[in-house]
């Protein structure tokens, strides 16, 4: 019996709008977003994840997860390829301390772009406390708060943007919600 | 020929019901189902959709594949409420069509619905294609002209 559930419900429409979503977030570091209630994201994996991923991914791009049931999930609605390890992934879906950002693709100086969009589940997000954030498309400073990343999360998110142009952009879904960090944006530490 | 009794392959089995359901015409469906054990209720995993198909030949039928020109496809999945889910692919653009496909595809692969599915509306239907093939084929006969080689002629 196969346990296959549907994908976006209009998948022109829900799929452009994710995209704009995504995009607006990446636009606007720091700050939450959150994707219509219409995806029934396999059991393991948050909603807003599994709309980023419905929206993005397709054939041309490789997606790894350690979710197993999200595999034919994503086979039957994106028709994406899945990486054979993490390190090879151009999307890397990760459930909090269990990401290790070694693990993950970085981008170089000449291919940048070769960088791996990393959709981090977390415990918690909220706006006006943790970092302090500051970069291009941050008036000033924001303050973000994430919960449920492992020890060397927030070290490795520093050396990511001390790296810039290389390194690898990271969206924090906690449920429908979601958050951008391109590489571009400057972490500081925060009072908690 | 289709047989109702081929369960030995499973996927032989769903193949050719399969080909016979997307040869059919909606109304031909239509109509034998009303006389049919009604389907099941079901959601959409994707909703009929159309595309384009590249639909490819062979040179004299065995030799080189070549692009013959594109297809509308129609495809459509769903699933049953007992979880069994059912595909459709079928040229055209009759989205009607793709669904009962689909609908059709997940009851006949429940043991239960599948004798009195096949026998009354995949049987009609495959014995309705071949007489059509059998009727064209026997057209087609009757234009055959036999050569004799010079080899053969006493």
């Amino acid at each position: 019996m196969s346990a296959l559930g549907p994908g976006f419900a209009d998948p022109v429409r829900d799929a452009q709008r994710v995209f704009r979503l995504v995009l607006g977030a990446m636009a606007r570091p720091g700050r939450i977003a959150a994707v219509p209630d219409t995806v029934q994201a396999p059991d393991g994996m948050g909603s807003a994840a599994a709309a980023i991923l419905l929206a993005l991914a397709d054939a041309d791009v490789s997606v790894w997860t350690p979710i197993a049931a999200a595999r034919p999930w994503l086979a039957f609605h994106a028709g994406c390829r899945f990486a054979g390890a993490p390190e090879h992934a151009d999307f890397l879906h990760e459930i909090g301390e269990g990401f290790d950002a070694a693990q993950c693709r970085w981008g170089t100086n000449e291919a940048p772009q070769r960088g791996a969009t990393v959709l981090l589940e977390v415990d918690g997000l909220e706006e006006g406390r943790g970092w302090t954030l500051a970069g291009p498309g941050i008036d000033g400073e924001v303050r973000l708060g994430v919960d449920g990343l492992g020890a060397g999360t927030e070290a490795a998110l520093a050396d990511n943007h001390a790296r810039y142009p290389a390194g690898f952009d990271t969206v924090f879904c906690h449920g429908a919600q979601f958050v951008a960090l391109p590489r571009s944006t400057r972490i500081g530490e925060g009072p908690r | 020929m289709w047989h109702s009794t081929d369960h030995l392959d499973d996927n032989a089995a769903r193949q050719r019901w399969l080909a016979v359901l997307a040869r059919a015409k909606l109304g031909e469906i239509e109509t034998l189902l009303e006389h049919a054990p009604a389907l099941p209720a079901f959601t959409l995993l994707r909703a009929p959709e159309t595309g384009l198909t590249m639909v490819r030949g062979r040179v004299g039928g065995v030799g080189d594949a070549f692009n013959m020109g594109e297809v509308p496809v129609t495809r459509c999945s769903v699933r049953q409420t007992d979880g069994r889910v059912g595909h459709a692919y079928a040229i055209g653009r009759d989205h009607a069509h793709a669904l009962v496909m689909a609908r059709l595809d997940a009851a006949l692969q429940d043991r239960d619905r599948h004798e009195a599915l096949s026998r009354d509306v995949v049987v009609p239907l495959a014995a309705r294609q071949a007489a059509r093939a059998d009727a064209t084929a026997a057209r087609a006969a009757t234009t055959r002209v036999a050569f004799e080689t010079l080899a053969g002629m006493r």
